[in-house]
C-alpha cells in the first residue's frame, strides 16, 4: 500500500461511506494526509446549512464525519425551534470544526451566537457576515481556544453588531488576524475606542483587513495599542478622517510592518507624501498597489502599466516619479478622480513628467462635463499608443485636448458611439500623420477607410 | 488501400521485464496514456510503429490489464468525468470474476491502471480495494495492508477526540 501514489489512494478512500471513512483516517498518518489534502475527498467534511436544511434535515442522520468546515447560509433563528436544532447540530461536530462562516443569519440576540459557539475547541477561522441582532445588551465573553482568525462583516442598518461581537471576543488571546467590513457605512457610525479596547486583549493580534468606504474610522493612531505586520486596505483612496492622519498611523506601525496592500492610491492632498513614506520610509517586504508588488527592487524594474482610477494627482506623480520603467497609463476616470477634482493641481504639473509615458488609455465614464486636460495631455511627449474610451458627448472634446501629441500617435483605438463619427475621424486623419495602426468598432470601419485613404500603409483593426 | 487495411489492426506493446505482448488497436486504445501517444504518430503510422513500451507496467500486470481491455475493446468506456458522479450500482459479474486476485496482484494492477489512465479498470479496481477496507478497524486495516501504526498515543487521542461523536455511536 505504500507504494500507491497519492491520487491512487484519493481514488481508493472516494468509495468509502462515512464509517469506514472514519475507521480509515485513524491507519496511519499518510492516510490522514490524503484526507485532508484532497480537494474530492475534503469536501466531505463541508456541511452546508441552508434554510431548507434546517427545516428538513434528520438530526439522527448527520452525516457519521469529522466536519471540518461548516457554512450557514440565510437563515433565521429567530424562531425558537430552528435554533435549537440549529445549535444541536453544531454541537455535534464541536471537536472537529476548524472553519466557521455564517452568512445573513438572524439572530434574537448576541446571546444566540455566544450559545451557537460555544465548546468549539477547534474554531481556526471564524467569519461572520451580514448578522442580524435585534436585541443586544451586554454579555459575557466567550473563549474559543484555537481561534486565530475573525472575519466580520456588518450591513449598515446594525452598525451596532460589531461593537457587541468585539466584546463577545474580547481577550480571545490566540487571535492572530482581524477582517472588518463594513461597506456602505458612514465612517461617523463607529466608535475606534471599542475596537482599540478590543485589540489591546489580543497580544498575537497582527494581521488587518479593512474593506470598504468609511472602516478606517476604526484606526486611531494615537490609542492604537497594536502593532501590525500586515495590513490591507481595500477601501476608497486609503483615505479616512482627517483627524486620523494616515501619515501618523503608518508611523506609528514602522518597525513592525512587513506587508502592506493598498486597492486604491491615496486620493486626498496628502497622497504624495503618504507613497513616498510607504515606499522610502517603511522599509516593507512586501507592498501592493492593487496586487501589484511595487516595493521588490528586483520587481521594481519590470513594472510597466500601471492603472489608476481614484488618485491624487501627487499621487500619481509619486509613482511616476518612483517607478521611472511605468511606460502604459491607464487612466479611468470616475466621479471625483483626477481632473475633476484636483484640475488646479494637473495644470500646474511639472511639464517633463509624462516624459517616460510610451501609452495612455483613457477610460472616461465620469458623469462630470469634461474637464481640461490639456496640459496633462501635452506633456506626455513621447506617447506612441493613445486609447480613448468615452461617451459620445465629450469625444469631439477630448480629440481637441489631444491634438497637440497626435502627431506622434502610431496606434489610435476609439471606443465611443457617435452619431458623427465621420467628423471625428477625419480629425483623426488630419492630425495623426504618423498613425500606423487604427482600431475601432466594426460599423465604423467603411468610413474609416475612406476617410484614412491617403495612409498606404495604416492597419485597421476591429475591436 | 483502406480495404485490405484490417478494420482493427494489430499493435505490440512491451513490459518493463522485456516481454512482448499482441493486441488491437481498438483494445488498447481504452488507454488514454496510449492513446495520446498514437494520436502523436499519426494516422497510417500505427501499422508500421513499432512495440510500445512500457517502463511502468512488468509482464505479469500487463497480462491482466491485456485480458481486461481485450474483453472490453467494443463496450463504450465512461469518461474520467463520468466516473466521478458513478456510484456502484451494477459490477458486471464478468468483471467481479476477473478482480479475484492477491493483494499484490491488485495494487500492481491499479498503478497499472493509473498509468495508462484507463479510468474503468481504476475505478474497479480501486472498488474492490475499498471494498476489502470496508467494516475493518483500523487495527484490521493495518495488518491486511502491512501498514506500521505511527500514531502516539497523544496524536490518536486527539484524532478520536475530533469525532467523539461517531465514535460513541
Amino acid at each position: 500500500m505504500e507504494g500507491l501514489p497519492i491520487e491512487v489512494l484519493t481514488e481508493i478512500f472516494s468509495h468509502f461511506d462515512d464509517e469506514s471513512m472514519w475507521n480509515a483516517m485513524k491507519v496511519c498518518k499518510i492516510w490522514t494526509e490524503v484526507f485532508t489534502t484532497s480537494t474530492k475527498l475534503n469536501e466531505r467534511f463541508q456541511l452546508q446549512i441552508t434554510k431548507e436544511f434546517i427545516e428538513t434535515q434528520d438530526l439522527s442522520n448527520l452525516p457519521n464525519i469529522p466536519i471540518k468546515n461548516i457554512s450557514i447560509i440565510d437563515v433565521n433563528i429567530e424562531e425558537a425551534s430552528n435554533f435549537k436544532k440549529l445549535s444541536e447540530l453544531i454541537n455535534t461536530y464541536k471537536h472537529s470544526i476548524k472553519n466557521f462562516s455564517m452568512t445573513d443569519v438572524h439572530f434574537t440576540s448576541i446571546e444566540n451566537l455566544k450559545e451557537i459557539l460555544k465548546d468549539q475547541s477547534s474554531l481556526k477561522n471564524l467569519k461572520i457576515s451580514n448578522l442580524n441582532f435585534f436585541k443586544s445588551k451586554p454579555i459575557q465573553r466567550i473563549f474559543l481556544p484555537q481561534l486565530q482568525s475573525l472575519s466580520i462583516k456588518i450591513t449598515n442598518n446594525y452598525v451596532n453588531s460589531m461593537k457587541n461581537i468585539f466584546d463577545l471576543f474580547t481577550s480571545n488571546e490566540s487571535i492572530e488576524k482581524i477582517e472588518l467590513t463594513a461597506q456602505a457605512c458612514n465612517s461617523n457610525c463607529f466608535d475606534h475606542e471599542s475596537f482599540n479596547n478590543f485589540v489591546k486583549t489580543l497580544p498575537k493580534f497582527k494581521h488587518l483587513i479593512m474593506n470598504g468606504h468609511g472602516i478606517l474610522s476604526y484606526l486611531n493612531h494615537k490609542e492604537f495599542p497594536s502593532k501590525l505586520e500586515k495590513f490591507e486596505v481595500f477601501a476608497l483612496g486609503f483615505h479616512w478622517r482627517a483627524s486620523v492622519p494616515r501619515l501618523d498611523f503608518l508611523k506609528s506601525q514602522t518597525g513592525s510592518l512587513r506587508e502592506l496592500k493598498l486597492h486604491r492610491l491615496p486620493f486626498d492632498t496628502d497622497g504624495g507624501e503618504v507613497l513616498k513614506f510607504i515606499i522610502e520610509e517603511m522599509n516593507l517586504e512586501n507592498f501592493y498597489y492593487d496586487e501589484i508588488p511595487l516595493i521588490l527592487n528586483e520587481q521594481k524594474q519590470e513594472i510597466e502599466e500601471i492603472w489608476v482610477s481614484e488618485a491624487s494627482v501627487n499621487a500619481l506623480m509619486e509613482i511616476l516619479r518612483q517607478f521611472p520603467m511605468i511606460k502604459i497609463l491607464r487612466l479611468t476616470l470616475i466621479g471625483c478622480s483626477i481632473g475633476a477634482l484636483h484640475l488646479t493641481e494637473i495644470l500646474s504639473l511639472p511639464t517633463n513628467l509624462f516624459n517616460q509615458l510610451q501609452e495612455l488609455i483613457i477610460i472616461d465614464n465620469s458623469r462630470h462635463e469634461f474637464q481640461n486636460f490639456v496640459n496633462l495631455y501635452k506633456n506626455c511627449k513621447n506617447i506612441k499608443r493613445l486609447t480613448i474610451e468615452t461617451k459620445e458627448s465629450k469625444l469631439s472634446e477630448l480629440l481637441k485636448e489631444f491634438l497637440p501629441i497626435m502627431t506622434q500617435l502610431e496606434e489610435f483605438k476609439l471606443v465611443c458611439d457617435d452619431f458623427d463619427i465621420n467628423k471625428r475621424l477625419e480629425v483623426i486623419s488630419e492630425n495623426c500623420l504618423s498613425l500606423k495602426v487604427l482600431k475601432i468598432k466594426k460599423e465604423h470601419l467603411e468610413n474609416a477607410r475612406r476617410i484614412f485613404n491617403d495612409f498606404n500603409d495604416l492597419i485597421f483593426e476591429i475591436i | 488501400m483502406d480495404i485490405d487495411r484490417p478494420s482493427d489492426p494489430q499493435v505490440s506493446v512491451v513490459s518493463s521485464d522485456g516481454t512482448m505482448f499482441h493486441t488491437t488497436l481498438k483494445s488498447i486504445l481504452l488507454s488514454g496514456t496510449i492513446k495520446d501517444m498514437i494520436e502523436h504518430i499519426g494516422e497510417g503510422g500505427v501499422e508500421n510503429m513499432g512495440a510500445i513500451p512500457l517502463q511502468n507496467v512488468d509482464s505479469k500486470t500487463l497480462e491482466i490489464v491485456i485480458k481486461w481491455i481485450e474483453h472490453h475493446k467494443d463496450n463504450i468506456q465512461p469518461t474520467s468525468e463520468e466516473i466521478k458522479d458513478k456510484t456502484a450500482d451494477f459490477i458486471d459479474p464478468w468483471d467481479e470474476n476477473f478482480l479475484e486476485m492477491d493483494l499484490d496482484k491488485l495494487y500492481n494492477l491499479i498503478t497499472a491502471a493509473n498509468y495508462l489512465n484507463i479510468p474503468q479498470l481504476l475505478w474497479l479496481s480501486t472498488r474492490k480495494i475499498a471494498m476489502l477496507i470496508k467494516n475493518r478497524t483500523p487495527q484490521e486495516i493495518r495488518s491486511l495492508f502491512n501498514i506500521e501504526d505511527d500514531w502516539t498515543p497523544q496524536e490518536i487521542e486527539a484524532v478520536q477526540k475530533e469525532n467523539q461523536w461517531c465514535e460513541e455511536k
